[in-house]
């Protein structure tokens, strides 16, 4: 708890209500006052959290796998639908590989500029007033 | 606190193991540090829904967290988090609008009222949504400084308001709860006798 939770919002606020309008205040924090945390709340509360950053680590952790694995459905895509010519006789055999492929297709490429744009995550990136408060103190 | 500030400043610039285990010990000292206050913020902006309250408060927990790396250590650690834990009420909010207005969700029920618990339901109920018609800006001033304790000068930087804007916003909080809980306020007692 901060230094000063215990004191009561009269006792703090330096609003400088008047006598009046900081009964009504004090009416209405008494009226509308949560509950009192058990201990056990708070434990369960913590775990919970403890669960929550877990749980974050842990989508950090495989966040990688979504995108790898589109990668490589795309590729077993291009491999499959890439055209086999039949070699004429006596013509050189050209092979087409599946980078050929990927140059080419217009439909390819557009999935692999997709696979390209949610391959960032904004796992860590947070709204800039968060980082910025700091700035705003002094 | 200035311990639990300085612990976790030290411990959020550095990347070794023992630096991370201090950050995790300093970690677990600030959210020992804060969490009643923060469900309790959470709770008087959320109509008194303990679930949502514990849901945001831990969400804003896990933002800090998070950013900690971000936090420079000339700001008060626990006006940087008031800040975040705002802007996740705000959030939860935000959702809550959008699920009642698309996703044909029904309009949350008036919060779990206990009756066990000390008090009057009903009014605790009334005050809850006198507080919710206020706007936003009213609401976080009304309830950070006046049910919350904290100074105007905190509250101005945690909500990132101008000392004049947040001044102003306390003084029509309070005149519209005055008419909307007339039998609160003394003045009006004092008419009645």
């Amino acid at each position: 708890m901060s230094p000063h939770d215990d004191r009561r919002p009269e006792e703090t606020s330096d609003a400088g209500l008047p006598p009046e309008d900081a009964r009504f205040v004090a009416r209405v924090a008494e009226a509308y006052a949560p509950p009192e945390p058990t201990p056990a709340d708070r434990a369960r509360f913590r775990s919970q959290l403890d669960e929550r950053l877990a749980g974050r680590d842990r989508a950090r952790a495989w966040r990688w796998l979504a995108p790898a694995a589109l990668a490589v459905a795309v590729a077993l895509i291009v491999m499959l639908r890439a055209p086999v010519d039949e070699p004429s006789e006596g013509a050189p055999v050209l092979a087409t590989t599946p980078s050929d492929a990927i140059e080419t297709d217009p439909e390819q490429q557009t999935l692999l500029a997709f696979i390209s744009e949610n391959d960032s995550s904004d796992e860590d990136s947070l709204p800039e007033d968060y980082q910025a408060i700091a700035s705003l103190m002094y | 606190m200035a311990r639990a500030q300085a612990a976790l400043v030290v411990a959020a610039a550095g990347g070794s193991n023992s630096v991370e285990v201090a950050r995790e010990r300093a970690f677990e000292a600030f959210v020992a540090e804060h969490r009643d206050r923060a469900v309790r913020i959470a709770w008087r902006l959320l109509g008194g829904d303990q679930a949502a309250a514990e849901d945001v408060a831990q969400e804003a927990f896990v933002r800090a967290h998070r950013a900690l790396g971000g936090f420079r250590g000339d700001a008060r650690l626990a006006t940087w988090f008031h800040r975040i834990l705002l802007n996740e009420v705000a959030r939860y909010q935000r959702w809550r609008w959008v699920r009642q207005r698309f996703a044909g969700e029904m309009p949350a029920d008036p919060p779990e009222l206990d009756a066990a618990r000390p008090g009057d339901p009903g009014l605790r109920a009334r005050v809850a949504r006198a507080l919710e018609k206020l706007p936003r800006g009213q609401r976080e001033a009304f309830v950070l400084v006046h049910l919350e304790g904290l100074t105007i000068q905190e509250s101005a930087l945690a909500t990132g308001r101008a000392l004049g804007t947040l001044k102003s916003h306390l003084h029509r909080a309070l005149r519209a709860l005055r008419a909307e809980l007339a039998d609160l306020d003394p003045r009006q007692e004092a008419r009645r006798t």
